[in-house]
């Protein structure tokens, strides 16, 4: 690989609790660097990074500023992973089992072996120092959360995250996941055992020159549901990969996204969904806004394989451009092998409606007002939880 | 309260109105009649300040202000209200969330302080009872998933809310059956009063019925060609346009 991923490598933070990880594991991780040698550093011959400057992965000078979060509510279980490594709380409810992500069996699923695409979401296999490996028991309590914050304070270093999160049968559980500060390279892997649910939010909103790389792998198991919610809003460059595997029949994959590219960001949201086994469900709703000189690509693809009969898949994007300069490509996508499918899918791409503003400001609401107006309202129908 | 003096108009790149001039006092109603295309909406879009209709001659004076010099919302500040012939959908923002913002917004314009929401709440539910409306109404997102009766009266429900001096109604009569018709109209007459003047653009004489006009207009090829009273509106639908040669 030419070079970038040695980039990162130089840059990385100081590794030292590795000295405890399971041969296997460093095995593991080596392997994974052999890999990404031969793979292509990102540009703009790759899909995913085709209306991205992945050239700003390079950057060695982000700022300390960062958006302010709001802290989480006492009862959720607070979980923040920084440079130093995973801060849990000293109560850890019955329900609920934590440990360290490199004392579990990493899961089957890789992104090394699913795409050069990931290439960037690949590198977390090979350089992550630390993560937590959650076990949600079905006795969970259902308003019960978790909230995994990430609070780096080093803003030029990439820091490399990797968590497990298992929902066992049955349970049913919300996940807030919240961006503090910090450059954070994050690959989720939730698994989702029969008839489990995960309630998921992501909120990733970043000041001007702030970056997040993130991937997330659902496993959805037999009559497993999962309802995400993603906000990602500002920063230099965002750059999403969900990818879902339906593993089992009867599961639901609904996704809701809000992506608002501002000043020069570059937001990248994309979902490939799996269709492998009959009778399952994937909705995927984006709702995007470009202004200034920023820029969003959507992708959502679904894949259903022969004889995956029963599937559902609706894929809905809408996006708007708000100044002459920014940018959108919105891509939906299928690919389906099977013969008995529901599949309905839509890209419109935009300009606020102008009658809609006049028709606000008809009432005395003032155009920049209506305008905000009109942006939340666009934004309300890819709130699905 | 109202004087256009010799104004044209173009919607888009069309020349729509041409020589146009009307005088509105304090408290009349005027009806503007005319056939299809006659330039009766782009009458009231120009009064509201659409932005795609623009004068290009003449002059359009409101309570001693250039009307046209004016953003939309400083018109709707100084007591103009359209009321839409087509209103617009906004999913996702509540009846109540949008017209409390249009309600302060409109105070803050005149230098007034806004109202609290409990304030707004009492005052809104007094005025969708004495209009008979249902105050489901105002939990709804603006206009979602409503008939073209509920937007209508919609319309005439948030004109009660922020009592405009200036009532421009653009063919709020159309699609409605007749008891949402005697809705409407029950809702404009309650707010007819000495300071309140409404143009009332239609193409039927039916809305007249219920709602008595001072004047009645023909509107033909962007001028008014004939004014009379209600008289003039019995001929119309009697006789249709063609005895005006327009």
């Amino acid at each position: 690989m030419a070079g970038l991923t040695f980039d990162w490598l130089a840059a990385v933070n100081e590794q030292s609790e590795k000295n405890n990880w399971p041969e296997g594991l460093l095995n593991k991780q080596q392997s994974a660097i052999e890999v990404l040698k031969n793979w292509q550093a990102p540009n703009r011959k790759s899909e995913y990074w085709r209306y991205s400057d992945a050239g700003r992965l390079k950057k060695d000078s982000l700022g300390h500023e960062w958006v302010a979060v709001p802290e989480p509510e006492e009862t959720s279980v607070v979980i923040s992973l920084t440079e130093q490594g995973v801060q849990s709380p000293s109560h850890v409810p019955d329900w609920l089992e934590i440990k360290p992500v490199h004392a579990v069996d990493q899961p089957d699923w890789s992104a090394l072996k699913a795409t050069p695409e990931l290439v960037v979401q690949a590198s977390n296999e090979a350089l992550f120092s630390h993560g937590v490996a959650l076990s949600v028991a079905s006795g969970a309590p259902k308003n019960a959360t978790i909230v995994l914050r990430y609070a780096a304070d080093e803003p030029n270093q990439w820091t490399y995250v990797r968590n497990i999160i298992s929902l066992e049968a049955g349970a049913e559980i919300t996940v807030d996941e919240q961006v503090v500060a910090g450059r954070i390279n994050v690959n989720n892997f939730y698994q989702i055992a029969d008839g489990a649910h995960l309630k998921r939010h992501q909120q990733v909103v970043l000041a001007a020159d702030q970056q997040h790389v993130a991937l997330h792998h659902f496993s959805l198991h037999n009559e497993a549901q999962v309802t995400s919610q993603n906000r990602h809003e500002g920063g230099d460059l965002q750059h999403h990969v969900h990818w879902v595997d339906f593993l089992g029949e009867q599961a639901e994959y609904k996704a809701g996204s809000i992506n608002k590219a501002t000043n020069s960001t570059h937001i990248s949201d994309i979902v490939m969904v799996n269709h492998q086994h009959k009778n399952n469900r994937s909705e995927v709703i984006h709702r995007s806004l470009a202004d200034d000189s920023g820029q969003v690509f959507n992708n959502a693809k679904a894949v259903v394989v022969k004889h995956a009969d029963g599937s559902e898949i609706d894929q809905d994007l809408k996006n708007i451009l708000l100044s002459e300069d920014a940018k959108i490509a919105s891509k939906p996508e299928m690919e389906v092998y099977a013969d008995e499918v529901i599949a309905a899918h839509g890209s419109t791409i935009g300009t606020l409606d102008e009658e809609a503003v006049f028709y606000l400001q008809s009432r005395g609401i003032p155009a920049d007002t209506a305008r905000d107006m009109m942006m939340v309202s666009f934004e309300q129908e890819a709130l699905i939880c | 309260m109202l004087e256009i003096k010799n104004i044209h108009a173009k919607a888009g790149d069309k020349d729509i109105l041409k020589n146009l001039n009307l005088t509105v006092k304090p408290g009349e109603v005027h009806a503007i009649m005319g056939p299809n295309g006659s330039g009766k909406s782009t009458l009231g879009n120009l009064l509201a300040g659409m932005p795609h209709v623009q004068a290009t001659e003449g002059s359009v004076s409101f309570k001693g202000k250039d009307l046209l010099e004016l953003e939309p919302e400083e018109r709707a500040g100084e007591g103009v209200f359209l009321a839409f012939q087509y209103p617009v959908e906004i999913p996702g923002v509540n009846n109540m969330y949008f017209l409390r913002t249009a309600y302060n917004a409109q105070r803050k314009y005149r230098g007034q302080d806004g109202i609290d929401s409990a304030g707004f709440m009492r005052m809104v539910k007094d005025k969708i009872k004495q209009l008979h409306m249902k105050d489901d109404l105002l939990k709804r997102p603006v206009n979602v998933g409503f008939s073209g009766g509920e937007k209508k009266r919609n319309e005439v429900f948030q004109m009660a809310v922020l009592e405009p001096t200036l009532a421009i109604l653009d063919e709020t009569d159309s699609g409605l059956d007749i008891d949402a018709l005697k809705i409407v109209a029950d809702g404009v007459n309650q707010l007819r009063s000495e300071d309140r003047s409404f143009i009332i653009i239609t193409h039927y004489q039916r809305l007249l019925d219920y709602i008595e006009p001072d004047y009645v207009h023909v509107l033909a090829d962007g001028e008014i060609v004939k004014s009379g009273t209600k008289k003039l509106a019995l001929e119309l639908e009697e006789q249709g346009y063609g005895w005006l040669d327009v």
